[in-house]
């Protein structure tokens, strides 16, 4: 072991790897705030020192982990005592950005942020969008097709990566950066680590497609009395704005009204009385017209009577104050804590249904228990919180039945962006067939045949087969 | 009581400001305008006044080109009244808008006049201390707390290393500071509703006032950029900076 850290030290130089309590003062999972246990943590500064870095570790069957920004929520990035954590913080450089073709070419370890800054810098804009967006890294974001707030207009992750160079588990690099909007000269490898939660390959640089920036932006947070409604709303605003509907974020009363009134971390822009709450933004070039026809939408669905009331952002600072309402996940975790968290797909017009027989089957055996729902409702994505006042295993192997099993019979997911990780690995046949399962395995066994690559994640133990 | 709020058209707060090529003065084109916060806030403490039953009637003033429309249209959303548009492709000088709010406060005779202690975009914070200059009116600025009461209007202001309380004697001119209150959103139906509220468009000669330039802006220019920072090996290393360099540290530490 020693020889394998000295030869990685060699490489990286003494300042890049970290051991003992350097590695213990990092935790790998922010929600829990555990000390990461990993022997080591290595950062190497370049593809060509992480291409080293793991022909080393594959001479010496040493198993690693990858991370990020470690903003995930299924315990992806968590390292046993035996793992080596390879860190891209040091890879964080913004290579080339192409006004004219709209791409940005950038190491792994980029910050979200960091990028979309450097797209509105030359008047484009990088359109995947999240609360963790300070945080959370391109690498990871790659990692876990990550989704967020504008998937509605732009897509997910996969649909921002135009190219990918990836280090494979033998320390091989595999150069796939693609510039082209069109490329189809044989399979398009980039998919295959999109989404793969580096259990196939380390992401370290990636070509990003950059979209023309929107200038104008119009924010309303209005509510809604019935699901029909909200359904109806969601199609209205479809239809009226138009290409220019940027985000349609729903939150439920629980969490509308935990964020607001009941906490006092938020003054509440509406009275909390209503079933549904929705922050709806459109996106825009022209400032006049994208307020008058956003204006107009929002007007005719009063008139239609599809939401009961309404506040339009007046101001951006009014605007960030909404997003600040929807965005508070710290606020929520402080205040449920702890939680259980999940985040499913389903179709939208099963989701009234499905969360209120949730509610009722967790309160059968909590009474007291709080289920809290948020989503990115146009996706057909749900976060869903759940608290009993503590967290077990038991407990959680009920709670996951209860959230789980009546996804299966609708076709739901039981990720929708936030990944498998540990958490949701031997739940993975309710959103998988075992054909699909099956094919997940050999690519597994092709790319990663010592099994070293996020060893136990993603993929469901044997056993559970 | 009659209150006058009056209100600018300004470049929104968020919005990252670009300088014209010719650096003639800041790039306006398709960029989000927004009520000055400032004014923001003094529609809100009229609300609050009139929602309290001590003002009865909000009138909103602004200055400035047809778009300024909008602005009146936002405060009368939030709770103002009625409005008046005095419309001009000029960009008034604050002792020309001081004049013209002196016009509509001898005609409109409220009992307070609330403005923005400032505009984000010009940062002159003249307008109020010449309005009351122009009226012989008592002046409450900066105030971070209003009361009205027997008459008086009880004015908190936050000066340098505490507040400072005032009674002014009505009528009288009060200039807001931030936190004075947290200006409310405007409400749908209330959008809806402002739509129908009166808006009387006027003229400087309609009221008489000849608009003056005594100023011209000769550039605008962005902020340096900031440049790149360095490391240092040592607390020695980064004393000796910031004494020696950035000039922070005059005495001897210790």
């Amino acid at each position: 072991m020693d020889t394998l850290l000295g030869a990685i030290e060699r490489v990286v130089g003494e300042k890049n790897i970290l051991r003992g309590e350097d590695v213990r003062a990092r935790s790998a999972d922010w929600i829990t705030r555990e000390p990461c246990l990993a022997l080591a943590l290595v950062r190497p500064v370049s593809v060509g020192q992480l291409s080293q870095v793991m022909a080393l570790c594959y001479e010496a069957d040493q198993p690693v982990v990858t991370h990020g920004g470690l903003t995930g929520l299924v315990r992806g990035a968590v390292a046993a005592s035996n793992d080596l954590v390879i860190s891209l913080e040091r890879m964080t450089e913004i290579e080339s950005v192409d006004p004219v073709g709209g791409t940005l070419t950038v190491q792994a370890g980029a910050p979200l942020q960091v990028v979309q800054e450097a797209a509105e810098q030359i008047g484009m804009q990088f359109a995947l969008d999240l609360g963790a967006r300070g945080s959370c890294t391109i690498g990871g974001n790659i990692a876990t097709n990550a989704g967020g707030i504008r998937v509605i207009r732009y897509g997910m992750m996969r649909d921002q990566v135009l190219g990918l160079e990836v280090v494979l588990a033998d320390g091989s690099v595999v150069s796939s950066m693609n510039n082209m909007l069109k490329n189809n000269a044989g399979y398009d490898l980039k998919h295959m680590f999109i989404g793969s939660e580096g259990t196939l390959g380390i992401v370290t640089r990636a070509v990003l497609k950059l979209q023309p920036q929107q200038s104008a932006s119009q924010t309303a947070l209005v509510a809604c009395d019935s699901f029909e409604n909200l359904i109806g709303l969601l199609q209205h605003m479809r239809q009226t704005l138009g290409g220019e509907l940027g985000a349609f974020e729903v939150m439920w009363r629980s969490y509308y009204a935990l964020l607001t009134e009941e906490s006092g971390r938020h003054n509440p822009p509406l009275d909390t009385s209503s079933p549904f709450y929705v922050l709806i933004e459109s996106l825009g070039n022209d400032q006049a017209e994208t307020a008058q026809r956003f204006e107009q939408a929002i007007t005719s669905a009063f008139e239609k009577e599809l939401l009961s009331d309404a506040v339009i952002a007046s101001s951006d600072a009014q605007r960030d104050r909404l997003w600040a309402i929807r965005e508070d996940i710290e606020g929520l975790s402080e205040l449920i804590a702890p939680r259980f968290v999940f985040d499913i797909s389903l179709s939208i017009v099963d989701m009234n249904t499905y969360v209120n027989a949730l509610e009722v089957s967790v309160r059968d055996i909590w009474p007291d228990a709080k289920v809290v729902v948020f989503g990115h409702l146009g996706d057909g994505n749900l976060h869903v919180s759940i608290s009993t006042g503590e967290v077990n295993e038991e407990m959680r192997i009920i709670i996951e039945d209860l959230v789980y099993k009546p996804l299966q019979a609708i076709g739901g997911s039981i990720s929708a962006e936030h990944g498998i990780g540990i958490k949701k690995k031997n739940h993975l046949n309710i959103s998988r067939n075992p054909g699909e399962i099956a094919l997940m395995m050999k690519l597994k066994e092709v790319m990663d045949p010592k099994g070293l690559l996020n060893r136990g994640k993603v993929l469901p133990d044997k056993t559970n087969l | 009581m009659k209150i006058i709020v009056s209100v600018k058209r300004v470049i929104d707060y968020n919005v990252k400001v670009r300088v014209k090529t010719d650096n003639s003065d800041v790039d306006l084109t398709n960029v989000k305008m927004s009520l000055n916060p400032f004014c923001e806030i003094a529609v809100e403490e009229a609300i609050r006044l009139k929602e309290a039953g001590v003002a009865s009637e909000i009138v909103v003033v602004s200055i400035g080109p047809n778009a300024v429309q909008e602005q009146l249209r936002t405060a009368m959303a939030l709770g103002a009244d009625r409005a008046i548009h005095i419309e001009t492709e000029m960009q008034p000088e604050p002792l020309n808008v001081a004049k013209l709010l002196t016009k509509i406060v001898e005609a409109e005779e409220p009992g307070l006049v609330i403005l923005g202690k400032q505009s984000i975009d010009s940062d002159n914070n003249q307008v109020g201390q010449m309005l009351a200059a122009l009226t012989g009116w008592p002046q409450g600025t900066f105030a971070s707390e209003v009361k009205i009461e027997d008459g008086k209007a009880l004015v908190t202001r936050e000066v340098d290393g505490g507040l400072r309380t005032l009674s002014l004697t009505l009528p009288a001119v009060v200039t807001t500071d931030l936190r004075l209150n947290e200006p409310r959103y405007a409400k749908l139906p209330d959008i809806m509703k402002a739509k129908r509220k009166p808006m009387e468009v006027k003229t400087p000669a309609d009221l008489n006032v000849h608009l003056k330039k005594h100023i011209s802006q000769l550039k605008v220019e962005t902020p340096p950029q900031r440049q790149v920072g360095i490391k240092v090996d040592s607390v020695d290393a980064l004393i000796d900076k910031l004494k020696n360099e950035a000039k922070i540290i005059l005495r001897k530490l210790g």
